[in-house]
């Protein structure tokens, strides 16, 4: 994520991107489009110049020409005159060309010089001159080939001893030869000149400077010279147009020939100022760009100071609305979506104040409510405090209560076993007292039998007597002590909860007997079918208050108001380590909405007439807490029920096996 | 103004940034200037010795330049006038030559080195002769001997070889450096050889004047030989009033008057004269010939004395400049250092003066023919 940027920032490279990109257009147009333009424009112009000089001097160079060559026709054809005559002549052709020839002289076929035409100033010459052979001089020797005109190069004149451009007019044997006054190439040359640093040079054939509009000289002029830098190119006509270098400032230049002459006109200019409407042109547009640029920049600046400002003030406002300052000093902006945005700002800062006033309300109203409900919560802790005291000590009573019933349960099994022991010793009790109250009066009547004499048969029997009524005693008093110990056993067995391992049949035998004295008196049967083989580690009292709860169960609720019945208690191992234990009646049942409950405490269907309600829920808690096992109920109204009561060979060690009641 | 500094800093910070860009821009040149006569009675001399420059110039440039700068030559005409030459001499050290070659004549000699003197950049005159700048340990050069060797030379020539004894001398008082010189040295060294100089007259080449009268006056002595120490122009219009009334007088013209131009406007007037000559022409030695052949090709016409010594000033520069890198130094190289001439080796010796062979020629049929080299000339 980029860091964020001031919106003055933002604004400002944007304009300044938009400007470069906006320069690089406009000055490549410029460069490729605008300049090129104008440089071809002024290299036209440049040339077409040289071509107007050209031609000035070809009209120039016309007249001294035309005049030279109506001189040799009037010489030729008015005879051979005498010398003197004939230099007279060419004195007045100087005189009326004065601008033009420094000197006229005719040659003769040898190369002679016949006669000399001369300015006034340089007469005297004439002696020195005429005779002169100038049958080696290169002009005669080219112009003396065929008549007709002939323009030389730069040559040193025998008159002037300067160097000047000769014209000569062969005409029948007689050579006119005029020297021309470099000053009139110059007055040619002259006038289109100095300014803007024009410079007019004419060369001739070998590259010499005939005349020049400044003084410097140049070298000699040629195509490929070391001083050409560029050839631009060449037109049709022999006019080239190139960059050249002089005397270390570039120039450019545009040569073209002199026609008839073969001579050159080189117009040059330094580069920078011809092209200086272009450069100007390119400045302008440079200083423009640069100018709007900046002028662009700064507005943007500027704008972007504005904008910056309104959301200031905005930002502000909105900070104040934050802090609860709502009055917003809005001066209407020139930009109606700010106008807009201000206004939408001011609504909402209304809106917001409206409706924290709402808030501020209802925050009130809601604040006495809980002050109120402070209160009340108190109040209702209070109360729920006390009742929850309340329902402490009541269920602190339950539980006495509890405990006093479990106890009372305990001891009402107590009191059963108590009953059904001296039940059982009662017979052999009696039995035995009956034998031994008959041993007595056997004895008396033996005693009494002695004193009026003994008779051997009376002794007999007595001993007889006394021997079965023996054995009789001595059976019942055995059985009598066998039932103590078996009680002693069953006693300590309840009232100890204690683990040891023992036989599973003997130990329900043991139980079932106890409970027989009570059933003795009723009229209902109970079947024992317990596997003698199977041995456990467990809690046998636990066990015989669980067969006790169940049978005792059996009796008062499934068979009551019923004169017959029969309980099966059954047990057997399940698979190696689970022992399966049942007891089934075939009473009235228990109907299938109170199955649910049959387990929790204090439910009895006997409300009112004596059950605790906790009979078999001390079963459930003895199977599930001691013995670690489960006990169900498998029950169907009018045939009857089966507890199940399935439980480990080994009784799993807890913390709660001790307890009293589990 | 503001609007050509600011495209001037603009142009400025362009070039920097292509030459920064490039690495490396075209170096400056190396800048030799050349003073001479390029209009007027000695333009003769005074093309033909920019045109040898040139040429030397050009040959160097096109093998490679002087340690990869270009040679750019930059050419001011004195026009043999005593303030247009002072201004060429400002305006070359103006544009930081390394070295001028020129002037061509003595007496722009006696104007120039005043002004380059200060310079302390050397001047290489191809073509000054003037014992006036004779022996001075200065930043003066010259490739060729003095006027005293070639006066001398002739005189020996005139009255040894030809036995003249009566000498009538003219000269041009334009150019008095040389020719007074000259005349000088040539009337000791006739004089030495048993001749005599029986009239000496001037005349003024600029004057635009008849020369007869002077002629009349040398000729009134009846000498059996004339020297005529002038430019070419003047030699042909003396020899032409002279061969009007004397045909066998021998007419001898100095240096000066060397060139092609003599044959040129002399012709039947001037067969016969006896010049003097810096070099010789039909030299046949390839050096020569390749300057030759190249000299023609590329200026349409035979090389002069001119084009030779001037030439050789350049070479000489040249190489001077190679060595040595700047013109300040090259006077330590130049001096008491032997260069390959066109035609001979050219030996500087400490005061900056060198000797070269006089080639005593007569003009037979138009042309220069060489009468006889002049070696070893002696100082006297």
């Amino acid at each position: 994520m980029m860091q964020p940027l001031r919106l003055a920032r933002l604004l400002f490279f944007r304009s300044v991107v938009v400007a470069a990109v906006t320069f690089a257009f406009v000055f490549a147009l410029m460069k490729l489009w605008l300049l090129p333009q104008i440089d071809h424009d002024t290299e036209l112009r440049q040339h077409q110049l040289a071509h107007a000089i050209a031609h000035q001097i070809e009209a120039q160079l016309d007249r001294p020409r035309i005049a030279l060559e109506g001189m040799a026709q009037t010489l030729v054809e008015g005879g051979m005159r005498p010398s003197g005559r004939m230099s007279l002549m060419l004195d007045r052709l100087i005189e009326e060309h004065g601008d033009s020839f420094a000197a006229v002289y005719a040659i003769g076929d040898d190369g002679t010089v016949i006669a000399v035409g001369l300015p006034a100033s340089r007469r005297s010459l004439r002696n020195d001159l005429l005779g002169m052979d100038l049958s080696k001089h290169p002009v005669f020797t080219a112009a003396s080939h065929e008549t007709g005109v002939y323009w030389s190069d730069a040559r040193l004149s025998p008159v002037s001893a300067d160097v000047a451009a000769i014209v000569a007019v062969r005409q029948g044997a007689l050579t006119l030869v005029g020297e021309l006054i470099p000053l009139a190439l110059g007055t040619a040359l002259s006038g289109n000149e100095e300014e803007d640093g024009l410079r007019t040079i004419l060369f001739d054939r070998r590259g010499t400077v005939i005349g020049d509009t400044a003084s410097t000289a140049l070298q000699p002029f040629s195509e490929g010279g070391s001083q050409m830098e560029v050839a631009a190119h060449e037109d049709d006509d022999g006019s080239t147009f190139e960059r050249l270098r002089i005397d270390g400032v570039d120039m450019i230049g545009s040569a073209v020939p002199v026609s008839q002459l073969g001579w050159r006109v080189l117009v040059v200019r330094p580069q920078a100022q011809a092209f200086r409407p272009s450069r100007t042109a390119e400045l302008i547009v440079l200083v423009g760009l640069a100018t709007s640029i900046i002028v662009g920049l700064i507005g943007a600046a500027m704008q972007a100071g504005y904008f910056a400002r309104l959301f200031r003030e905005l930002s502000i406002f909105a900070v104040g609305v934050e802090q609860g300052r709502y009055e917003l000093s809005w001066r209407k902006s020139k930009v109606k979506e700010f106008n807009r945005l201000a206004a939408a700002f001011e609504r909402m800062s209304r809106a917001i104040r409206e409706r924290e006033a709402a808030v501020e309300a209802s925050r009130a109203a809601l604040q006495e409510l809980n002050q109120t409900l402070e209160a009340r919560v108190i109040e209702r802790t209070e109360a729920l405090h006390r009742s929850n005291e309340e329902l402490s000590s009541a269920l602190e009573n339950l539980r006495r209560t509890q405990e006093d019933l479990v106890n009372s349960e305990k001891m009402a099994a107590l009191g059963a076993l108590v009953a059904g022991v001296s039940h059982e010793l009662g017979t052999p009790l009696g039995n035995s007292l009956i034998a031994a109250n008959t041993v007595r009066d056997q004895t008396r009547a033996l005693r009494e039998e002695l004193q009026s004499g003994l008779r051997r048969s009376s002794l007999e029997r007595y001993l007889e007597d006394t021997e079965a009524a023996n054995a009789i005693i001595e059976r019942n008093l055995e059985r009598a002590a066998a039932l103590v110990a078996s009680f002693k056993q069953v006693a300590v067995d309840q009232s100890s909860s204690q683990r040891r391992e023992f036989n599973f049949g003997e130990v329900v035998d043991e139980i079932v007997m106890t409970l027989r004295p009570s059933l003795k008196r009723l009229p209902y049967r109970l079947v024992v079918d317990v596997d003698r083989n199977v041995r456990l580690d467990s809690y046998p009292g636990a066990l015989g208050q669980i067969l006790t709860n169940l049978i005792n169960n059996a009796v008062l609720h499934g068979f009551e108001g019923r004169n017959s019945g029969e309980i099966r208690v059954t047990g057997q191992l399940e698979d190696p380590d689970w022992v399966l234990l049942e007891v089934a009646d075939d009473g009235r049942g228990i109907p299938l909405e109170l199955q649910r409950r049959i387990f929790e405490p204090f439910f009895t269907s006997r409300l009112g007439k004596g059950g605790s309600g906790l009979g078999l829920h001390i079963v459930h808690s003895l199977v599930a807490n001691v013995l670690g096992g489960a006990v169900s109920v498998d029950s169907q109204p009018e045939v009857g029920t089966t507890m199940r009561v399935r439980m480990p060979r080994v009784a799993p060690v807890t913390a709660s096996a001790a307890g009293p009641v589990a | 103004m503001v609007a050509d500094a600011l495209r001037h800093f603009a142009g400025w910070i362009l070039t920097l940034a292509i030459v920064g860009l490039t690495g490396c821009g075209e170096p400056e040149p190396v800048r030799i200037g050349f003073l001479g006569s390029l209009t007027g009675r000695a333009s003769d001399l005074g093309i033909a010795g920019r045109n040898g420059a040139l040429l030397a110039v050009e040959q160097a440039n096109a093998a490679g330049g002087i340690a990869g700068r270009r040679v750019e030559l930059i050419v001011r005409d004195d026009a043999q006038k005593i303030g247009l030459a002072q201004r060429g001499v400002a305006e070359l050290l103006a544009t930081g030559v390394e070295v001028i070659i020129g002037p061509m004549t003595s007496a722009m000699a006696e104007v120039v080195l005043p002004l380059t003197k200060s310079a302390g950049i050397p001047v290489i005159a191809p073509s000054v002769t003037s014992t006036a700048f004779l022996g001075l340990d200065d930043q003066f050069f010259r490739v060729t001997a003095t006027t005293r060797e070639y006066a001398s030379a002739s005189a020996r020539y005139l009255a040894g070889e030809l036995r003249r004894r009566k000498a009538s001398v003219i000269y041009d008082r334009s150019n008095d450096t040389f020719s007074a010189d000259w005349v000088r040295h040539f009337s000791a060294a006739f004089g030495r050889a048993g001749g005599e100089v029986v009239r000496v007259e001037t005349f003024e080449s600029a004057a635009d004047m008849s020369v007869q009268d002077t002629v009349d006056r040398a000729l009134a002595p009846r000498p059996d030989s004339l020297v005529v120490v002038s430019a070419a122009v003047d030699l042909a219009r003396i020899a032409q009033l002279v061969r009007r009334t004397d045909s066998a007088l021998v007419i001898m013209g100095s240096t000066w008057a060397a060139t092609e131009e003599l044959v040129a406007i002399g012709g039947r007037a001037v067969e016969g004269v006896l010049v003097p000559q810096m070099f010789d022409r039909e030299d046949a030695s390839p050096r020569y010939q390749s300057f030759r052949s190249a000299y023609v090709e590329r200026f349409g016409e035979q090389p002069g004395y001119g084009a030779v010594v001037a030439y050789d000033a350049a070479r000489v520069a040249l190489e001077a400049l190679a060595q040595t890198g700047s013109g300040r130094k090259a006077r330590n190289y130049l001096i008491d250092h032997t260069f390959a001439g066109l035609q001979q080796p050219l030996h500087i010796d400490p005061w900056g003066d060198t000797q070269r062979d006089v080639y005593m020629t007569r003009i037979r049929d138009g042309r220069f023919s060489l009468e006889a080299k002049l070696s070893g000339p002696q100082r006297e």
